[in-house]
């Protein structure tokens, strides 16, 4: 019986020591530097995608028109629909010169995408299905990633969208 | 069942021994409420075990199996998840409690998180250790308030329990060195320090409890998201209330096993986060859930082995989820 009390304790004093390497016991506020080609401050290259009403587009036909592009990577959950609901209340009025468009990065096929847009309510949207995971891989796009990029195709912003603060910071600094 | 037989069956029993089964019952069902869970919304957590009075230690091993069925925005609607998606998040939970003196217990639970993510365009796998939880509990009875008659207020007396929960970030969450996308997390990341209390009050062979509990996460600092480099700044999720109501019915085999029926109503809230001390109006949610579980326990009153089933029925900002657990539980008396 206390034999198997104490292996029992072993067993759990062992994976507490085996959770003890990660890093989220002890976190850091250490700044840290970033090895993605879309961090910020960074010029990245013209790219092509495909919307989700079925059409191709390039971010350079959009910076024609705008003074920059705002992409928001959506898993279309509830996290997303809240900052969704948010851009469109908060962003899309006071920044009409600011191109805001919605990355859905978990649809499969355009069509998957569209239904994904229509059911969830963002018909008013431009959405980039990116379908084979090109804007994800080359931007370091995942849920809520918002992503500001401006006419000298600078990258602004690469983070999470958290309470739309800093997005008002840099796209008032435009 | 049949009442008369079930008291009869009791005469051939300790009465320590059939009450700290009933305990055993309430206390496990109930805590198997308490499974935080989605990979796009921090990663799953482990439940809690409590000891019947009268014994020294016990584990339990269960698998919970959670499906994901859309999700109620902050409005409250529901909405579907993307066409072609299947989301799965499995638990494999080890627990462990340990009596200390005669009116407090410690406990300890480690869980193995599997996120299943099937997507038309993404699929993923990812398994890790969730968020451990250590808890220590202080029972307010010296004797058991379990009565078979109501015979006067005395009778009434409930058993009522305060305990202590703290949550570890042992899992992979956002914030760490390990992860590249919101699919791999299993962790939130963040210490939290619950306050719980349960009372509960049997009159064989009806049983009724309730559990509170109120959490408080610590701030931390962030300097990346899914491991790209930010620009460091604190957050602190907001504080989470839970209740739990639960009514119980036992039923007395004719081996002198038990089988109890469970039927429960959780209610759970998290404030909104804060960034840098700024409260975030997209956070923040709340899910009502239905239960039905059931337990047998061994006519020596040792082994629990237990299932359980839990909708989600309505709630904001989270996600709508079904959850199927099975467990077993071994019990140590010196």
């Amino acid at each position: 019986m206390c034999i198997r009390i104490k292996l029992m304790a072993l067993i759990f004093v062992s994976a507490f020591l085996l959770a003890g390497c990660q890093e989220d016991l002890l976190p850091s506020n250490d700044p840290l530097n970033s090895q993605s080609e879309a961090r910020v401050g960074a010029t990245i290259s013209d790219f092509e995608f495909s919307l989700s009403t079925n059409s191709l587009d390039q971010l350079s036909n959009r910076l024609q028109t705008h003074d920059a592009v705002v992409l928001y990577f959506t898993m279309w959950c509830p996290v997303c629909d809240s900052h969704m609901s948010h851009i469109r209340s908060q962003f899309k009025s006071q920044y009409p010169d600011v191109d805001i468009i919605f990355v859905d990065y978990v649809s499969g096929t355009i069509n998957n995408a569209r239904g994904a847009q229509t059911s969830s309510g963002y018909s008013d949207f431009d959405v980039i299905a990116d379908y084979d995971d090109q804007l994800q891989s080359y931007l370091g796009g995942t849920m809520a990633s918002t992503i500001v990029i401006d006419k000298n195709f600078t990258v602004l912003m690469n983070e999470e969208f958290k309470t739309g603060s800093q997005l008002s910071l840099v796209l008032n600094d435009l | 069942m049949n009442t008369t037989f079930s008291i009869n069956t009791f005469n051939q029993f300790t009465v320590k021994k059939l009450i700290k089964c009933i305990f055993s019952f309430i206390t496990i069902l109930v805590f198997s409420q308490f499974n935080y869970a989605a990979s796009c919304c921090g990663g799953g957590a482990s439940s809690g075990v409590i000891l019947p009075k009268f014994d020294d230690a016990m584990w339990d091993v269960s698998l919970s199996n959670e499906t994901y069925d859309g999700y109620w925005n902050q409005q409250g609607q529901h909405k579907d998840d993307p066409a072609g998606s299947e989301l799965i998040q499995r638990r494999l939970n080890f627990s462990y409690a340990h009596r200390i003196t005669e009116q407090w217990q410690v406990n300890v639970s480690l869980p193995l998180i599997d996120n299943q993510n099937q997507y038309s365009g993404e699929s993923s796998s990812v398994k890790g250790l969730g968020d451990t939880q250590v808890g220590l509990w202080y029972e307010t009875f010296e004797r058991v308030t379990c009565v078979y008659k109501i015979t006067g207020w005395e009778s009434l007396k409930p058993s009522v329990y305060f305990g202590t929960t703290l949550t570890l970030p042992t899992g992979i969450s956002a914030y760490g060195d390990r992860v590249e996308n919101s699919f791999d997390i299993t962790g939130r990341g963040f210490y939290r320090w619950d306050a719980n209390i349960i009372i509960e009050k049997t009159v064989y062979p009806f049983s009724l409890g309730w559990q509170g509990s109120y959490g408080i996460a610590m701030e931390r600092p962030v300097n990346q998201e899914y491991g790209q480099a930010v620009t460091p700044y604190d957050k602190q999720l907001g504080n989470q209330a839970t209740s739990v109501f639960s009514g119980a019915y036992t039923w007395f085999l004719p081996n002198l096993s038990m089988l109890t029926a469970t039927l429960s109503h959780a209610s759970l809230k998290e404030d909104k986060t804060q960034y840098n001390h700024e409260k975030d109006s997209n956070s923040g949610f709340d899910k009502k859930t239905s239960g039905l579980a059931l337990a047998y326990n061994s006519s020596l009153r040792d082994w629990i082995i237990k299932l359980s089933f839990n909708q989600a029925d309505q709630g904001h900002n989270y996600p709508k989820t079904q959850t199927l657990s099975m467990g077993v539980s071994h019990v140590y008396s010196y």
